[in-house]
């Protein structure tokens, strides 16, 4: 076939197709054409094997009309009859042409000899006879008519022999032709078989190699429909439709790559966009604290502040010029850490002066415990996140209550190594809705940003989760009304960071690590 | 990644189906070769026109014997057939294939008439034949007369055996049975070639014993065997063994003779009683011999006969000329020579056997 193919190449499926079964056709009719011409050929030496009888029937037939006329003849003299002998002789004489006049080596070829030479001296006595009687010549046409007599005898009886030699001969080669077709039957039963067959097989092959790029096409097409885009067809070169499909597919499937990558890098830059929307966001919220931050007119009020220190100092009054002092480590604080980070000491300091500063407002009514671990000072952590906390805890969870207000702030290390820290109190308590909801930033009562010191929980727990990266790291839990609040935040690598940087303290000192406890 | 799909060779081989198809046209092409053949050699031989004859025959010859002796005669015309076919002339056993049975004389006349290029005849000494010979020379067909000659006539050449010289190997023969005493020796013989020099077998014979000085010791008679029918000749010879005296020795000049004379002296339990000398050396009769029922027969080598017949007749049409008599040897087979020819022949195949 890959002989044929090139031609095939530029030619129609249905024209492939056709010249596929008219070439099956061909053989077929050719084999077929074989056979029968082998048959009708065999038919007609069948009808022809006795021929050879008639035709001797007719000779001798031939023979005895010439005796019969020129003895007629010899009777009678009558013009019918020297007709009639002219007739058969010439008859015979046609018929004696049929035979072979040559030696051979075959007997009956040398009995046709025999007889046509002994016809041809038996024709010049009959003649010889008949002129005698023209010639009125009674002794000699007499004599003659005996001589013809016997030859004729002679001559019948070579052809009777020969003709029956010659049915003898014939009927055995009507046996073997017989047997033969017999044979060819089971032959042409065998060779039409294997002619289907051959036929069958030869289409299986052709359309199987017309078939295939078909089947690759669907293989491609499946592969296609289970999300695979990365297949190749091997390039047709058929010019008919199959090879169009199967390039126009490959077309295709090269498109529907090519948009696919489009479309993966139009989503990349979306989310690239994305990204910076955040960001944007991130800052936006960073200029909103800012701005927050610049609400209070730091400077003058902390300036105001110490002013009124060195007054109360003057004046004598030291626990006015504490309680200022308090107060303007207070705002400084403010002002220098709003914009950056700051270690885990300075916030319990924040911590400190500002429960000073409510101490003094409200008597001393606050019992505030610090149980962290002095290791852990250094830790980094994102400015204003304990002391909104514990704003938080005095604000909504010990303010009215009439028993003793504790506020206890403890750390706890975590096998992660993150390090926790617990500002607990003993008020109200939360409901776990209402954890829940703060958890969850559901609500923002509208007062809180302002009863607060500017800066809410939910505040906190977002500038962790900025600072940090992960979200999550701040935990509020109650066991229910008038039972405290714990709210703990996890400060992910603390335990690590504080180690690290324990060497750094103990050579600086904690100048104002001893000024923790102030407030108690 | 790219899958690469490739072309998945499936469906039926091309090596097959091109064996197959190859197969098939070769059947077909067979059956086709097989029928022409057939049907060529049957039209061949069917056709009553026939093939044109092939060219090597040139010539064509009628072998003309009626009779008995057919074994002798077969193997005469089968020389004379191969010699023929060697100098492509066909020699036709002039009507062998009649239906109906013609002598001698009705054949010569019918091969005279179907104009054949010579005649080979069993010759006897008859006037009729000597006409028909006579007809057959006019019509420029030359004719040869084989074992037995017609003298007198216009064949051209015989082609024989002299029998003289059977007489005399017969003689040879039957002095040694009788070394001393008186002999009756009865030949038989075939009225058919009355006059044809049978009766120079007897001369043979007598010439024998009188060279020995004993020629009153033998009485040789010819019998004619009664040939009205082809079955008298039988008859005709149990009657000798029937008779009151029976010969000390009965020669027969004919292999038809010799198995009717053998078979009766079986029969008559009267082998070894009666010597009995047979002619021509078939396989029975050799077989006769070696068990000492014949005790000798003259054999003549049939088939060099008939190829002499053809060469004389070749040689006549190519010159006009041919020697007017060919003579073939013959030779005696006794119970002796015969053993002693087997010996020679045992010691020769065990030579053989040895060089193998």
């Amino acid at each position: 076939m890959k002989l044929r193919r090139p031609q095939l190449n530029n030619i129609s499926l249905q024209k492939k197709l056709v010249s596929i079964y008219a070439a099956a056709l061909l053989l077929i009719i050719g084999v077929n054409a074989v056979m029968f011409f082998n048959v009708n050929t065999m038919m007609s030496s069948l009808e022809q094997i006795y021929i050879s009888n008639l035709n001797l029937d007719q000779l001798l037939t031939s023979l005895n009309e010439v005796q019969d006329s020129m003895t007629n003849y010899l009777y009678t003299k009558s013009s019918d009859s020297l007709e009639e002998y002219y007739r058969a002789e010439q008859s015979f004489g046609n018929s004696l042409r049929m035979l072979n006049t040559r030696p051979s080596d075959d007997i009956l070829l040398i009995a046709e000899k025999n007889i046509y030479q002994l016809s041809a001296d038996y024709l010049k006595v009959v003649d010889e006879a008949i002129n005698a009687k023209r010639g009125r010549d009674v002794a000699k046409y007499s004599d003659y008519y005996e001589q013809s007599e016997a030859k004729h005898d002679n001559v019948a009886a070579f052809i009777y022999s020969l003709n029956n030699d010659r049915f003898r001969q014939n009927s055995r080669d009507y046996n073997v032709l017989l047997t033969t077709l017999k044979y060819q039957e089971i032959v042409i039963v065998f060779v039409l078989a294997a002619a289907g067959i051959l036929t069958l097989l030869i289409m299986a092959a052709v359309t199987g190699s017309i078939i295939l790029p078909l089947q690759n096409l669907s293989e491609a097409a499946r592969q296609v429909s289970e999300g695979n885009f990365d297949v190749a067809l091997t390039p047709s070169e058929d010019e008919d439709e199959i090879g169009i499909l199967s390039r126009t597919f490959s077309q295709m499937l090269t498109s529907i790559r090519n948009y696919v990558a489009q479309l993966r890098e139009s989503l990349q830059k979306e989310n690239a966009m994305k990204e910076k929307e955040l960001m944007m966001e991130s800052r936006m919220k960073d200029a909103q604290l800012k701005y927050l931050q610049a609400q209070i007119n730091p400077h003058f009020l902390f300036n105001t502040l110490n002013a009124g220190a060195q007054l109360a100092m003057l004046e004598r009054a030291d626990r006015t010029a504490m309680f200022i002092d308090n107060m303007a480590s207070f705002f400084r604080y403010n002002i220098n850490k709003l914009s950056e980070d700051a270690t885990l000491g300075e916030e319990l300091k924040l911590v400190d002066n500002y429960l000073y500063i409510l101490n003094v407002r409200f008597s001393g009514e606050i019992h505030y415990m610090n149980q962290v671990d002095e290791q852990w000072y250094q830790v980094r952590v994102p400015s204003m996140i304990l002391q909104p906390i514990v704003e938080n805890a005095v604000n909504y969870g010990i303010r009215d209550l009439d028993r003793e207000k504790i506020i206890e702030i403890s750390d706890e290390v975590c096998p992660d190594g993150s390090l926790i820290i617990s500002v607990w109190d003993n008020g109200k308590g939360m409901t776990q809705e209402r954890i829940r909801e703060v958890l969850a930033r559901e609500s923002r009562p509208e007062g809180e940003s302002s009863s607060s010191n500017g800066i809410g929980i939910h505040n906190v727990m977002e500038r962790m989760e900025l600072y940090f990266g992960t979200a999550g790291l701040v935990n509020l839990k109650s066991e229910g009304q008038d039972k405290g609040t714990e709210v703990t935040i996890r400060i992910p690598g603390g335990c690590s960071d504080g180690q690290d940087e324990q060497s750094i303290q103990s050579v600086e000192g904690a100048d104002d690590v001893s000024d923790h406890a102030g407030g108690r | 990644v790219k899958l690469i799909m490739r072309q998945r060779n499936e469906g039926p081989s091309l090596t097959l189906i091109a064996i197959l198809l190859a197969i098939l046209l070769m059947i077909t092409a067979g059956s086709f070769i097989v029928m022409k053949m057939t049907v060529y050699r049957i039209s061949r031989k069917g056709s009553l026109a026939g093939e044109a004859a092939p060219a090597e025959y040139q010539g064509h010859y009628a072998f003309i014997h009626t009779g008995e002796d057919d074994d002798l005669w077969n193997n005469i015309y089968e020389g004379a057939r191969q010699r023929g076919s060697q100098s492509g002339i066909f020699v036709e056993y002039f009507g062998e294939n009649l239906t109906s049975t013609y002598d001698r004389n009705a054949l010569l006349s019918m091969a005279t008439d179907a104009g054949v290029d010579g005649i080979i005849i069993d010759g006897a000494q008859s006037e009729a034949l000597s006409a028909l010979i006579a007809a057959a020379a006019k019509s420029g067909i030359p004719v040869i007369t084989v074992f037995t000659d017609c003298a007198d006539s216009e064949r051209i050449c015989f082609a024989g055996v002299s029998r003289y010289s059977i007489g005399r190997q017969y003689g040879g023969e039957l002095i040694k049975r009788a070394p001393d005493g008186r002999m009756h020796i009865c030949v038989l013989m075939n009225p058919a070639y009355a006059g044809s020099g049978q009766d120079l077998v007897i001369t043979g014979i007598s010439d024998v014993f009188a060279e020995q000085g004993r020629e009153d010791d033998c009485v040789i008679e010819g019998t004619y065997i009664n040939d009205e029918t082809p079955f008298t000749a039988e008859e005709d010879i149990r009657t000798i063994f029937i008779g009151q005296t029976l010969p000390d020795a009965i020669v027969a000049l004919n292999s038809v003779y010799t198995r009717c004379l053998y078979q009766a002296a079986v029969d008559y339990n009267k082998v070894g009683e009666v010597g009995l000398y047979g002619f021509h050396d078939s396989e029975d009769i050799l077989m006769a011999v070696e068990k000492g029922i014949l005790e000798a027969t003259v054999a003549v080598d049939a088939s060099e006969l008939g190829a002499a017949a053809v060469d004389a007749l070749n040689e006549y049409r190519e010159t006009g000329y041919v020697s007017n008599y060919v003579e073939q040897d013959t030779r005696i087979i006794s119970s002796l020579n015969l053993r002693e020819e087997n010996h020679g022949q045992n010691e020769n195949e065990a030579a053989a056997a040895a060089a193998e």
